[in-house]
């Protein structure tokens, strides 16, 4: 610590402007507190990883490969297109486009609810204090009321497989310059899978290798794994399950596939995805007395507070690392910070996996379910019997709901559909409001939709 | 490694302090969150506190029969946790609604994602964001509240009851099958039982038993204690307090007895029956509302009288602790059969000990039910600020004259006292003549159902 640097006083520092962070210093500043941001990109990178680096680029790759896609596949429908073309330059100019409007508009909604932003890197100095080191080499200690630390969590790098210019992580592969002719993705988890199917779509060719027997070894539900495979072969996408990647070097890929044999492709490049590690580890948490969990997560109370004073949020804590779970929290926090009893306690955090199909799962899995002891039973229809679905040409999937058999209690769904996405904010609403399994059965759906399904599927419960 | 002290919540209706019943973890050793650690006594009830954050058991606060004062140290832990709580909220106890429920502290959040399957997660209260986070604010356990949707959702109103302290409504009888399942076992097992005629009278229990010997045994002293120490010091003071008037009545209970076999050969399918208490609580209501000096609270300190606007019946149940009385609410707004249901379902919470403090309080005139264990005549004595309290006895095949002919009936003795600073013997000649109209024909009670 600088000796004779005088800290200034200040009521409530956030640290991050993720979708975690910004949320919390709006709803700070909403609540009548003085409120400081801080980044170590300042105002360039509100939004963080979501905004600049993961949902919101991917999302718009996804959207403009399957339009792409569709284009060239739709000759049964009628539909023939000639010089399609897919320009990775001028997507590049979109993706930056829907990148700054969002920006902006966060950035306008923080300058107008008042809030400060600071540019730096934080670090706690004891448990009333950070220091900012600023851009301009300065030190800043701010001493704080109270403070939320919002500050995300990176890629993960597995060993042999250092990122580069050919071994990639999401924002790399997102920001890559021409569409790659091939493209290796270790681990079938969201992200893979997701940036595999998009470029699939664009005419790379895409291998996968997953160290698991199933795709998306983490979801709660195993059943949208073999689905999304066959969808995924169908675009020309290999799997190589229960398989370990080894090394990469000169355009080759070398792994051990399931059957323990040494085997090698071709991939120009490699995107690694095999999970994220949360940034805990320059925060110098130990001066605040705050220890992290062996994996970096920050423990915290049902209202995300882990002292008085200092609430954690997001990708730091435990929980599925999700934009719309950090915003969940970041108001219980700060409400807890402003003296509230509260808790962070959703019954149906939706997983959003935005493959083609889609996949949406959200409360509780059959077997979790049992064995919580709950007398539970799943009801499931495929999207085929979904007349939208037909017309849409798209009938990969199912639809499946888990209810409660002794009161009818509606507790989780796993969506496999075009716009499962969409679909599953029906379901979490009724989750929450503690909804029967029949009012979704008795609830009129508009006809004709893929929502309807739902209706059909409650609809067939005993 | 941080230190936490757990603090001895208040576990009851401002009660001070509790005694160490028994503890179930020993120092060294582990817990985890919400792990029941400790029975404590209080005067009300044996409650168990569990553990309010996973670590290991450091200290005992006391040891067993210790009686630590509210806010003493319970319990120290060691937790792995970073921060230190020495001054959380100490969670509510479990299996008691005495207080509403501080936020537990250290609720999983993360069970979404775990693809391994972790500790079974407890049945959720129904209830919609909003009200949680209501519930919350409130700081009420939600799984404390009896909802009132059909699937026993709990709505924000129901929240704002329990925070009230006003009983929740039961819901409305919809439907035959309903009633049928709200009237389930009417009976208090061991109070209020069947009487009269359908019982032998007086003896329940062998009066030789096989290990009988003609022994002396030692003579010994022990600790006035727990709920006989607050029955000793509550009766000191309403006898001290109260000057008692009594009268005593003989009723013809004919009529009644045909009316209970009636109601229960209606019942009959389902399974349940009936016993008279539900009648006699009826009857006290009517008697009540037309006499309202006997529904009130007298406060000598204001020099004031308070007449309620509700019924709330206290039912004197015998436990093998000694006496608890459990409260009716509003029982003027409630059936017979529903009465019946709510007296059975308070006499075995009180045997376990397990009554919340909404049910024992709030209650407006006492009915002692000395009948049900034989007796015939007593001496009820009133539970201060109450003015009133009633006793029945025994219901008996008696002969009598009618008609001026000597003739067999059934004989409900009754025992109303009051308090005579507020109430004459004129009036309570006018309140029992009442509650004797309405038991000897319950036709009568019809009107006012």
């Amino acid at each position: 610590m600088v000796v004779g640097n005088a800290p200034e006083a200040t009521d409530l520092v956030v640290i991050g402007a993720g979708p975690g962070g910004y949320t919390a210093a709006l709803h700070a500043a909403k609540r009548g507190r003085d409120v400081i941001l801080i980044d170590r990109s300042g105002d360039q990178q509100i939004g963080g990883v979501c905004l600049h680096a993961g949902c919101i680029p991917s999302k718009s790759l996804i959207e403009a490969s399957a339009l792409f896609e569709r284009s060239q596949n739709s000759q049964s429908m009628g539909v023939s297109v000639t010089g399609a073309a897919f320009d990775m330059t001028q997507f590049q100019q979109y993706k930056a486009s829907v990148i700054d409007k969002l920006a902006n508009g966060v950035k306008s909604k923080l300058k107008q609810a008042g809030v400060s932003i600071i540019a730096g890197n934080a670090m706690f100095t004891n448990d009333k204090t950070v220091v900012v080191a600023t851009d301009e080499g300065q030190a800043r200690f701010l001493q704080f009321r109270d403070c939320v630390i919002a500050t995300g969590s990176r890629p993960v790098a597995i060993p042999d497989f250092e990122f580069g210019d050919t071994v990639l992580d999401a924002k790399a592969a997102l920001d890559l310059a021409v569409t790659p002719k091939s493209i290796a993705v270790i681990g079938a988890g969201y992200i893979g899978l997701e940036l595999g199917c998009a470029f699939a779509k664009l005419g790379s060719k895409v291998t996968v290798i997953e160290a698991e027997a199933n795709l998306l070894p983490t979801m709660p539900s195993a059943g949208p794994g073999p689905v999304l495979q066959r969808s995924m072969e169908k675009l020309g996408v290999s799997f190589y399950t229960r398989s370990k990647a080894e090394s990469y070097a000169k355009n080759t890929l070398r792994f051990v596939d399931a059957e323990g044999e040494p085997r090698s492709i071709k991939a120009d490049y490699v995107l690694s995805a095999v999970g994220r590690k949360p940034n805990t580890d320059h925060l110098e948490l130990d001066s605040a007395g705050i220890n992290v969990s062996a994996s970096g997560h920050i423990p915290v109370n049902a209202d995300c507070r882990v002292s008085p004073h200092i609430a954690a949020i997001g990708d730091i804590v435990d929980g599925p690392a999700l934009a719309h779970k950090a915003s969940a929290e970041a108001i219980v926090a700060v409400d807890a910070l402003c003296g509230d009893s509260t808790a962070f306690e959703p019954q149906a955090i939706p997983l959003i996996v935005f493959t083609d199909p889609e996949i949406a799962i959200a409360g509780v899995s059959l077997e979790q379910a049992r064995h919580n002891g709950i007398n539970a039973v799943a009801q499931r229809l495929p999207m085929k019997a979904s007349g939208r679905a037909t017309t849409m040409n798209h009938t990969e999937g199912y639809i499946e709901l888990i209810s409660d058999s002794d009161d009818g209690a509606l507790l989780g769904a796993t969506i496999v559909a075009a716009h499962a996405s969409e679909l599953i904010a029906e379901v979490c609403v009724a989750i929450e409001m503690g909804a029967g399994i029949e009012d979704l059965a008795l609830t009129i759906h508009p006809h004709p939709t893929l929502s309807e399904l739902l209706m059909d599927v409650a609809a067939s419960a005993k | 490694m941080a230190t936490h002290n757990f603090l001895l919540p208040d576990v009851g209706e401002g009660l001070e302090a509790g005694t160490v019943v028994q503890w179930l973890v020993a120092p060294g050793q582990s817990v985890t969150v919400d792990q029941i650690i400790v029975e404590i006594e209080t005067d009300k009830a044996v409650v168990e506190i569990p553990a309010p954050v996973t670590g290991v058991l450091v200290s005992h606060g006391g040891e067993t029969g210790a009686t630590l004062p509210v806010g003493a140290v319970l319990a120290t832990f060691e937790t792995d946790s970073a921060a230190s709580h020495q001054e959380t909220t100490p969670p509510a106890p479990v299996n008691t609604t005495a207080q509403p429920a501080p936020v537990a502290q250290d609720e999983a959040t993360a069970a979404t994602t775990d693809t391994a399957i972790g500790k079974p997660t407890p049945k959720r209260a129904l209830a919609s964001p909003a009200t949680r986070k209501y519930a919350r604010n409130h700081q009420v356990d939600l799984t404390l509240i009896t909802g009132t949707g059909s699937r026993g959702q709990i709505t924000q109103k129901d929240v704002e009851q329990y925070i009230a302290g006003t009983p929740q409504q039961a819901a409305p009888v919809t439907a035959p099958t309903d009633t049928a399942s709200q009237i389930q076992s009417t009976q208090p097992a061991g109070h209020g039982p069947e009487q009269a005629t359908e019982q032998p009278p007086v003896q329940a229990q062998p009066l030789v038993t096989p290990a009988f010997t003609a022994q002396s045994h030692e003579p010994r002293t022990e600790p006035l204690s727990g709920l006989r120490k607050q029955i000793a010091v509550n009766m000191q003071a309403a006898w001290r307090d109260i000057p008692h008037v009594f009268t005593f009545e003989e009723i013809d209970a004919s009529a009644l007895a045909e009316a209970r076999h009636e109601l229960n050969e209606e019942i009959a399918a389902t399974g349940n029956r009936i016993s008279f208490l539900p009648f006699f609580v009826k009857a006290c209501v009517i008697a009540l509302q037309a006499h309202p000096r006997f529904n009130a609270s007298l406060n000598m300190n204001d020099e004031t009288v308070t007449y309620h606007g509700n019924c709330n019946i206290g039912i004197a149940t015998a436990t093998p602790e000694g006496l608890i009385v459990t409260v009716v609410h509003n029982a003027e707004q409630k059936s017979i059969l529903q009465i019946g249901d709510e007296i059975a379902t308070l006499a075995s919470l009180a045997r376990e000990r397990r009554v919340s403090v909404e049910q024992i309080r709030g209650g407006t005139f006492t009915i002692s039910n000395f009948g049900s264990y034989g007796g015939t005549l007593g001496t009820p004595i009133i539970r201060p600020p109450e003015v009133g309290i009633a006793g029945f006895g025994r219901i008996h095949d008696k002969v009598v004259a009618h008609d001026g002919q000597p003739v067999v009936r059934k004989i409900l003795p009754i025992a109303v006292s009051t308090d005579h600073r507020l109430n004459d013997g004129e009036h309570l000649g006018a309140f029992v003549s009442t509650l004797s109209r309405l038991l000897s024909n319950p036709v009568r009670m019809l009107g006012h159902l």
